[in-house]
């Protein structure tokens, strides 16, 4: 059979000088050049529409060589034939109604793999497919080498190379179009073959509906179709279709409702197939930058030393470079409130000008001058996502969590756990069964959240000086530590091997931007001064009140030092004064407010606080701080999800014992070592 | 194959597309499509942005983890426990 349209239709066979029209679809995925090709073929003669009743744009044009007029069509840009999308359904559509003489697919040469399913679904259809490999300079300049010959000879169609953007291959591809619609070309496609165990089902399928398939639709392709799932050959179909065949073509379909993996995975492995044979990637030697990294940064062991040096090295940088500002930064607060106290002395009552001086400026203020060290903290972490490092670090804590037993889908929350609790416990929501949602609930506020970390960023150095670093190091493990835990604890005897598959994506490492980076540092900046000028500073004007009143000014008689006078059985047993049990106490507000507390409550708390207490009881403190009952948004988001108070008071409840307990043995042990 | 994949995810030993590719032989964008087609059957999940408390933590912002904003993840559905 002739493929090509005459424009001389009377014609009965060319003649001299005749015009012979070839009719040809360019088909493929967004970004592999398509559009090039068609400009590079079409020129200025070419025409922008909408396909009939849709508002994808349609392209139309054409060109001339010798005796051939090409009437090109670009359809739109598709991944696949599936019918998904209004794309889809215009490119098959289009191929099956209007039958092109050829259809040339278009491959990204760089990435083959990723158009070959559009491909195996394009030779289902009944026109000649031309592919072409375009970028193969793309693909040489990444060592990657593409045989066009071997290629063409396991697919059984004409492949030509191209490098559209310079000019290259444009002669080939009208040659080879003009092979395929002149039938001079051996045209034999070696289409992926469906699995045996559905190959007897679709055979059926093609014997009961063949005698009512509506043309242009070709049997084969329907049948297959069905078996797929498409919907819209499915509706097609159902309404082509008599009652009693309907009926027993869809029962059967129902009971291969899975045959779609058969049968998209048999075009994978035929894409693979075709992948071994013509396409050869770099050696291990010659591997790009993610992957070289990735071979150190997710390994087992060295990934997790990496990754614990780099917390090493946040800490670091924090304190190295945040610290001496932030002393800096204390200073200027410090001469304003006394200037500030001195200038308003016998100009306002003295509780007013006490309120302002040590309630609001020795509080709030004194959140505020630690301002430099969170800029710092922030600064090396947005360095580190908008690298793509943080990708890596979630996949070695994925393994740590995986060795205690709790991972899959409870991996995701835990993980935005770093970020703040409130959403790690809303995000268990993805935990479909309910025992294991509610243990997730229950470990997240295990997670040190930015807000604690930032806290122990502030007090670490003010009672470990230079050890600050390894201090925060340390006080992280431990929170992982217990997590690890009580995670296996809950794994081994309450949820008992229940688990949950899931895959994670690593996205390229990529050169940092300034702009990214000073974006993410400044919104977290503005987020926590938002926090300092309202819950804080709320939260410090009620200590402030509770401390200053009803004796005047004198704390030891103060509301505050009643509340405390309570707490200091509990606090004697960790070595901490009342006033430190005060300052864990208003962290359940906010994490920050231990902050504002001690500023309310000691003033300069950079200089007091080392002498008042103990290595053994600071570090009791810290390790305190970061496993107390969490902040009053985290245990409101457990009450909402949960939505039960004996669930919500279990959690503080565990969360109370866990850092109390934990506190006291460290003072109580670090005591004894410092004794002996 | 794609059951194959499936049957992977399900046995829990591999996280990544790349080692998932590795184990198949195969290029790892083949993977990612082969993943696609998979959330698109509902064998798979993708977990949209699963929390909306960020609001109420002044740092939010620090939460590089969010899905949508960093990560991807798939995770496996009942339907595709059940085809593997």
């Amino acid at each position: 059979m002739q493929r090509l349209a005459r424009v001389e239709s009377e014609a009965a066979a060319p003649h001299v000088g005749e015009c012979v029209t070839i009719k040809v679809a360019l088909a493929g995925q967004p970004n592999v050049g398509k559009s090039t090709i068609f400009n590079g073929l079409t020129g200025m003669n070419q025409h922008v529409g909408n396909w009939p009743g849709k508002t994808v744009e349609q392209k139309t044009g054409g060109c001339a060589r010798g005796d051939k007029q090409f009437d090109f069509v670009d359809l739109p840009g598709t991944y696949s034939l599936t019918a998904n999308s209004v794309e889809e359904r215009v490119a098959r559509d289009y191929i099956l109604h209007e039958r092109p003489d050829v259809v040339v697919a278009v491959v990204d040469a760089a990435i083959p793999e990723r158009s070959l399913y559009l491909l195996a679904e394009l030779l289902l259809l009944p026109a000649p497919v031309v592919l072409v490999l375009n970028m193969m300079d793309v693909a040489a300049q990444q060592g990657i080498q593409v045989e066009p010959r071997v290629l063409e000879a396991a697919l059984g169609i004409p492949v030509v190379p191209m490098s559209a953007t310079k000019n290259q291959g444009y002669e080939a591809l009208l040659d080879a179009v003009v092979a395929v619609g002149d039938e001079a070309y051996p045209y034999n496609p070696h289409r992926p073959v469906i699995l045996p165990a559905h190959q007897t089902v679709l055979e059926e399928l093609i014997t009961w509906v063949a005698a009512y398939v509506p043309k242009p639709y070709p049997v084969d392709w329907v049948a297959l179709k069905l078996l797929e799932g498409d919907d819209e050959v499915v509706a097609l179909m159902q309404s082509a279709l008599p009652d009693e065949v309907w009926t027993r073509v869809h029962a059967t379909l129902l009971r291969h409702e899975d045959a779609i993996l058969d049968i998209a995975g048999a075009r994978y492995a035929w894409i693979a197939r075709m992948i071994r044979a013509a396409v050869v990637r770099p050696k291990v030697g010659q591997m790009g930058l993610t992957a070289r990294l990735d071979r150190v940064l997710t390994h087992p062991v060295w990934g997790t030393l990496a990754l614990l040096g780099v917390l090493a090295v946040v800490f670091w940088l924090t304190y190295a470079i945040g610290t001496p500002l932030q002393g800096g930064m204390e200073d200027l607060i410090q001469q304003g409130a006394e200037a500030l106290s001195a200038g308003l002395q016998g100009v306002l009552p003295l509780w007013l000008v006490a309120l302002l001086a040590d309630g609001l400026i020795g509080g709030a203020g004194m959140v505020v001058t630690f301002l430099p060290i969170l800029v710092i903290f922030f600064a090396v972490l947005g360095f580190l996502e908008d690298t793509g490092y943080m990708a890596r670090a979630a996949y070695i804590t994925d393994r740590f969590m995986h060795a205690m037993g709790l991972h899959g889908k409870s991996f995701l929350p835990l993980l935005l756990g770093f970020g703040c609790n409130v959403p790690a416990i809303l995000g268990t929501r993805i935990i479909e069964t309910k025992r294991a949602r509610w243990l997730t609930i229950l470990l997240a506020p295990l997670i040190p959240c930015t807000a604690r970390m930032a806290v122990v960023a502030i007090l670490a150095p003010v009672f470990f000086g230079r050890a600050a670093m390894w201090v925060a190091w340390g006080l992280v493990a431990v929170n992982l530590g217990v997590l690890a835990v009580l995670g296996i604890v809950f794994h081994r005897f309450v949820l008992k091997g229940e688990q949950s598959m899931f895959i994670m994506e690593l996205p390229l490492y990529h050169l940092p931007n300034a702009r990214s980076i000073g974006l993410y540092v400044w919104q977290n900046v503005i987020a926590f001064l938002q926090k300092a000028g309202t819950v804080i500073l709320a939260a410090a004007v009620v200590v402030w009140a509770l401390s200053y009143f009803p004796a005047g000014g004198d704390v030891t008689q103060s509301y505050l030092a009643w509340i405390g006078r309570g707490l200091a059985p509990l606090g004697a047993l960790m070595g901490l004064p009342w006033m430190l049990m005060i300052a864990l106490l208003t962290s359940f507000v906010a994490k920050e407010n231990t902050i504002a507390t001690l500023g309310v409550l000691y003033g300069n708390f950079e200089t007091t606080l080392p002498a008042l207490i103990t290595p053994p009881a600071a570090l009791g403190f810290l390790i305190v701080q970061m496993l107390f009952i969490p902040c009053v948004a985290t245990v409101a988001a457990v009450k909402q999800e949960t939505r039960s108070w004996a669930w919500t008071l279990l959690s503080l409840g565990l969360m109370f014992v866990i850092s109390l307990g934990a506190g006291i043995l460290v003072y109580q042990v670090g005591t004894l070592l410092m004794r002996g | 194959m794609l059951k194959t994949l499936l049957a992977l995810i399900r046995d829990d030993a591999y996280r990544t597309p790349q080692e998932l590719a590795a184990a198949l032989a195969v290029p790892t964008p083949l993977v990612e499509q082969m993943l696609a087609q998979l959330v698109e059957g509902g064998y798979l999940a993708v977990p949209e942005a699963c929390a909306d408390g960020c609001g109420g933590c002044s740092l939010a912002q620090a939460c590089g983890a969010r899905p949508g904003v960093g990560l991807r993840f798939w995770t496996l559905t009942a339907k595709g426990v059940s085809a593997c």
